[in-house]
């Protein structure tokens, strides 16, 4: 039992549904998501992958609350309580002024303070609470990142590109540390990344977004841990349909079994 | 469970600190280096004076200096003067920097208020602090208040302006972050806005109090009967070349020690700044 799971209370938090209808995203006279609809189910895994500039960043800005969209609506399940949505960003935006546990705990009522050291731990940093981020290595800073949205054991987590700029290395080593840190909290997880490998190996769908609108929509089924030779032909597909995708009239979105 | 396996041990931490401790001896030998030419100056100063190359009455030898400190510190005018002009630089510094600070702040916050204001400030900034004296002088008359009004409107301006940037150059992504993990309002400028403008505001404050000694020079140069600014005027009277250079002295070794307070309170309150 992991330091984070032995801390939370005994009934689990949350986990958010989303349903997305008609959700459409313009900058100026540039549509960036096209009448979008999608369905989340509690505790799934997503990830969202595509070219630059298909929407995925947007699609992840409106479910944080950070853009408005221009049409369509969001509904997160359970109505009527909010929904503790938490994002890991690309960078770390760790405050500078502030320790490894005062990062983490940044925003946590008073009560929850303990989870903060439990989630520290459970990214292994647990001995280094009063450490600034510039005495961290990247990768240590994106585990505090880490454990600062899974102290607030979010409802729906979000995560943007977040082992984009570390090392292949430090990011396998991430991936292992999210895949069984997911498991424990189980939290709705969307991992928006250009990383069609980290896609397939985190996710339990992969959504393809291109031009703003669902271009694939793949089940992985495959058991965990996977290994990257058991992926290849989803790879494929996606890899497929990614080309496709970019082309004007490219390949319309699968729905969904 | 395996989680243990990715406990770093401490020495991985890469960038722990990297600054080089000096050992003793170099911090002596680069000391005394630094106090090298200065106390020649004051030697050659001193035998200048001694063998008569230097008239008195332009500049008095250092053990002049000296009698003349020794002088007025045993009947205690010393430091009546001293603590008199202190209080004025004090009070000045901690009501123009005070309202600088505020300001500041506020117009680094709020948009409307920036629109609002910061032209009129940009525009009383120009102003020379000398040619408001006779207008001073008029609302003031010639006693305490007129001098606290300079020298906390010229300590206002470095404040102000170094505020308002440190709240501006914080980054915007992390002011979103602190609204995505639920901070309020109020949190987010405790947080993040304040810390962030911090070291901003300090270099304000370090400025502030260099100029604040500036501001008290002209502000004890009209109708004052008492301060260092007024023990030199008075010097001037009698010819007393040795209590003005004496005071001269203070101004100076003040100046240095206000630096040196906000040096060592920047090293305290921001001990996350990567020093070189």
């Amino acid at each position: 039992m992991t330091a984070l799971q032995h801390q939370l209370p005994a009934a689990l938090p949350v986990r958010a549904g989303v349903r997305l209808e008609d959700l459409t995203v313009r900058y100026g006279d540039r549509t960036v998501l096209d009448r979008l609809n999608l369905h989340l189910a509690p505790g799934e895994r997503i990830a969202v992958v595509g070219e630059s500039g298909g929407g995925k960043t947007t699609l992840l800005r409106v479910l944080a609350g950070l853009t408005l969209p221009d049409e369509g609506r969001i509904d997160l399940s359970p109505a009527g309580t909010p929904a503790r949505v938490r994002v890991m960003f690309q960078e770390d935006r760790l405050l500078p002024w502030l320790g490894a546990l005062g990062n983490v705990s940044l925003g946590l009522p008073q009560s929850e303070q303990p989870l903060a050291r439990a989630a520290l731990a459970g990214v292994g940093l647990g001995d280094r609470p009063d450490a600034y981020p510039h005495q961290l290595s990247g990768g240590q800073r994106q585990r505090v990142a880490l454990a600062r949205a899974l102290a607030h054991r979010p409802a729906l987590l979000l995560l943007d590109e977040p082992f984009g700029a570390l090392d292949a290395l430090t990011r396998a080593e991430m991936h292992d540390l999210l895949e069984r840190l997911l498991d424990d909290t189980g939290a709705t997880t969307l991992l928006v990344t250009h990383d069609l490998d980290e896609a397939l190996k985190l996710a339990d769908r992969v959504l393809l977004l291109s031009g703003g609108r669902l271009a694939a929509d793949l089940q992985v089924t495959a058991a965990r841990p996977r290994r990257r030779a058991e992926l290849l032909d989803l790879r494929d597909i996606l890899e497929a349909r990614l080309h496709a995708g970019a082309q004007p009239g490219g390949v319309s979105g699968r729905p969904r079994a | 469970m395996a989680q243990d396996a990715l406990t770093v041990p401490p020495s991985a931490g890469r960038a722990q600190n990297g600054r080089r401790v000096r050992s003793g001896g170099q911090f002596w030998r680069s000391e005394g280096i630094r106090w090298l030419v200065p106390l020649l100056l004051l030697v050659f100063w001193q035998l200048a004076s001694s063998v008569g190359w230097l008239n008195p009455r332009v500049l008095p030898a250092p053990s002049a200096v000296v009698g003349a400190f020794w002088e007025l510190a045993r009947s205690g005018a010393l430091w009546h003067h001293f603590t008199v002009s202190l209080g004025r630089a004090g009070l000045g510094v901690l009501i123009g920097g005070g309202l600088g600070f505020a300001l500041g702040i506020l117009t680094g916050t709020f948009r409307t208020a920036h629109l609002l204001l910061d032209t009129s400030f940009q525009m009383l900034r120009t102003i020379p602090n000398l040619a408001l004296i006779p207008l001073v002088i008029l609302w003031f008359g010639i006693g305490e208040n007129g001098k606290i009004f300079l020298i906390a409107l010229a300590t206002f301006f470095p404040v102000y302006l170094n505020t308002l940037h440190g709240v501006r150059s914080i980054d915007p992504r992390l002011t979103e972050m602190a609204r995505v993990y639920g901070l309020s309002p109020f949190e987010t400028f405790r947080r993040v806005t304040l810390p962030g403008a911090l070291p901003g505001v300090l270099v304000g404050v370090r400025y502030a109090l260099g100029i604040s000694w500036l501001a008290l020079v002209v502000s004890e140069s009209f109708g004052a009967s008492s301060g260092i600014g007024f023990l030199a005027m008075d010097a001037r009277e009698f010819f007393r070349t040795d209590v003005i250079v004496l005071a001269i002295l203070i101004y100076a070794l003040i100046g240095k020690a206000a630096d040196l307070s906000v040096a060592v309170l920047e090293r305290r309150l921001l001990p996350w700044q990567v020093r070189a």
